[in-house]
């Protein structure tokens, strides 16, 4: 239930920061053209104007990178070394699927730990990014994304141990 | 302790484990046992926001995802049938050359077989291609294309290695040329053998077909021009391209839905490059940890005493990225070897820009490679054929592609042939 609603959310993210990277990034193309090829000096100004643009939109690969790992880890679709799925018995599939979640939840919980003690340490001694914004606010992607994947992965891991549970009784 | 630790994460990458996960495990290993805090991880995965070039990956993605949806696929295919049909064997190189076009703006992610082999395939036995052979080109053509712009894998490995961009794609090009020429010749080879139907060339159906295509041929064009001319950056170019393709698809053809087809192309798009992405992240991390605790070098070391020869480290080159092919996908092969080879390869004295044109080829070629080659598996599932049967059909693809990438290892002036007549 909470994995769907939260499905949700990162999608509308997904579209809204998409749509911003792909609106700003052409804008600047566009000025920059402009300026350089037809040498209109209001494109100039117009682009001093959006300075901010251009970090923001980088920032922006950072959280979409995040949002969309997050989803693909919810379908259970990230990249690995295939070998096993195919030749490994059905009985041993689940108990493999439950090892590999475990140390997903184990890994990505230390990182969320060592994210947020990064983000205390530039909440005190960081400058700040576009708009005169605090840059950690940007890189508050970083434990929001890994809070949201290995809750997936806690997720995965119940339900594999579940599954496995259930099976021994029968 | 620490060995056990590592003996047991390799197992579970072996098993599966997802990628970042277990990039992200090792550095920790690493930072572990040097004392180093692990707050570097975390610093090294923010350099994703730091890098312009990195923006041409979603951009690019997005534009891909919106060209596989809608009819773009069905007009390229009758324009380029309308053109290479009355060659022998056209209608194969006619499938080659569309299929490199997608896989070169989409990369090596099976979007090429899922989108156009439902397409292709059957349009190549019922003219009487035999099956194994249609079946063979089809898979191999999953990966053929990564080395024309705009590629993602291309743009990940000048990032990772520092090499221009630009100059990695001019390099490309004739390499790129030779692998979709010589399939091209096989398939005229066995068009003329098998004497099949040659429909006359019709100027009626060219142009009619032309203009149907019309709004989207220009763009394997453009991009290539934009980027050759040095006139845009490829994140300028992908910026341009993105928003062409959008205005085409929702306004011109009238396709796509803003509101409800984007947003979900938007999502795949996105998860695409999230589950890549992530990955640089985390080898961004592992990569800073290799080079801290000097690991290129200690290998450098090790291999200067077993490899004496360029030759001998080319061959042994080939070997490895093959089996690293077979076994990850192309983005992983690169973040992760990468930065262990660039430094091994210039000690042999070899261009860093010749050494990502191999490792492309390698890589692509890797896809075909038997028993768990990534092409395999998706043309399996995607033409509900079994794997034994994909491993005989690919076989004569797969033996010429390693013809080609004999003469693109050992012949470096075709790749650098090009870039050494740019001047910026």
């Amino acid at each position: 239930m909470i994995d769907t609603a939260l499905a949700r959310l990162e999608g509308w993210l997904i579209v809204l920061f998409l749509w911003l990277m792909v609106i700003f990034a052409f804008m600047q193309v566009l000025l920059r053209g402009l300026y350089t090829h037809g040498h209109f000096q209001w494109a100039n100004s117009l682009m001093g104007l959006m300075d901010w643009s251009e970090p923001m939109v980088r920032l922006l690969v950072l959280w979409l990178t995040f949002l969309g790992a997050s989803l693909i880890t919810g379908e259970n679709k990230h990249i690995k070394i295939d070998l096993f799925s195919t030749f490994l018995p059905q009985k041993w599939q689940i108990v493999r699927e439950l090892v590999l979640s475990l140390a997903c939840v184990i890994v990505t919980s230390i990182m969320l730990r060592v994210s947020i003690s990064y983000i205390q340490l530039e909440m005190e001694f960081g400058g700040n990014t576009f708009l005169g914004l605090p840059s950690w606010i940007g890189q508050l992607i970083l434990p929001i994304g890994f809070a949201l994947i290995s809750f997936r992965f806690l997720l995965r891991t119940i339900e594999n141990g579940l599954q496995i549970a259930r099976g021994r009784e029968v | 302790m620490i060995l056990a630790l590592i003996i047991l994460l390799i197992l579970l990458v072996l098993l599966g484990l997802p990628l970042f996960v277990g990039l992200i495990a090792a550095s920790m290993l690493g930072l572990y046992v040097n004392r180093v805090e692990f707050s570097a991880i975390p610093i090294e995965i923010f350099r994703l926001a730091n890098a312009p070039v990195l923006l041409a990956i979603p951009l690019f993605t997005f534009a891909g995802y919106l060209l596989s949806e809608g009819g773009t696929a069905t007009r390229l295919i009758r324009f380029s049938k309308s053109v290479f049909g009355w060659v022998p064997g056209g209608l194969g190189v006619m499938a080659l050359a569309s299929c490199a076009f997608f896989t070169a703006i989409t990369g090596a992610t099976g979007v090429t077989i899922i989108a156009l082999g439902g397409l292709l395939l059957p349009a190549l036995i019922s003219e009487q291609y035999d099956e194994d052979f249609s079946l063979g080109l089809m898979t191999t053509s999953g990966s053929l294309g990564l080395h024309f712009p705009p590629s993602l894998p291309i743009i990940l490995y000048g990032f990772v290695s520092g090499v221009s961009i630009e100059r990695l794609f001019v390099a490309g090009l004739l390499p790129g040329s030779l692998m979709v020429g010589i399939l091209c010749l096989y398939s005229i080879y066995k068009g003329k053998k098998w004497g099949l139907a040659r429909p006359r060339f019709s100027a009626i159906e060219f142009y009619s077909a032309l203009k149907g295509a019309i709004w989207e041929i220009p763009i394997p064009i453009i991009i290539i021009a934009l980027i050759y001319s040095g006139l845009s950056t490829a994140t300028e170019t992908a910026a341009l391209t993105v928003a062409y393709v959008l205005i085409i698809k929702v306004f011109v053809f009238r396709e796509l839905n803003i509101t409800q087809d984007l947003p979900m192309i938007m999502k795949e798009s996105v998860k695409m490059v999230g589950g890549v992405m992530i990955i640089l992240g985390a080898a961004l991390g592992f990569t800073n940890y290799l080079v801290d605790a000097f690991i290129p070098m200690k290998i450098l070391k090790m291999m200067e005493g077993i490899i004496g020869s360029k030759i001998g480290f080319l061959l042994t080159l080939n070997v490895f990225l093959i089996l690293v092919g077979c076994m990850m996908d192309i983005f992983s092969a690169i973040l992760v070897v990468v930065p262990l080879i660039v430094p091994l390869a210039s000690r042999f004295g070899i261009d860093p820009i010749h050494l990502g044109v191999i490792f492309i080829a390698n890589l692509g070629i890797g896809y075909n490679t038997p028993p768990v080659g990534l092409n395999l598996f998706i043309a399996s599932s995607r033409f509900d054929r079994p794997m034994v049967r994909l491993y005989r059909a690919t076989l004569p693809f797969l033996l010429l592609l390693l013809l080609t990438l004999l003469f693109i290892t050992y012949w470096p002036a075709l790749s650098l042939f090009l870039p050494s007549l740019l001047t910026h």
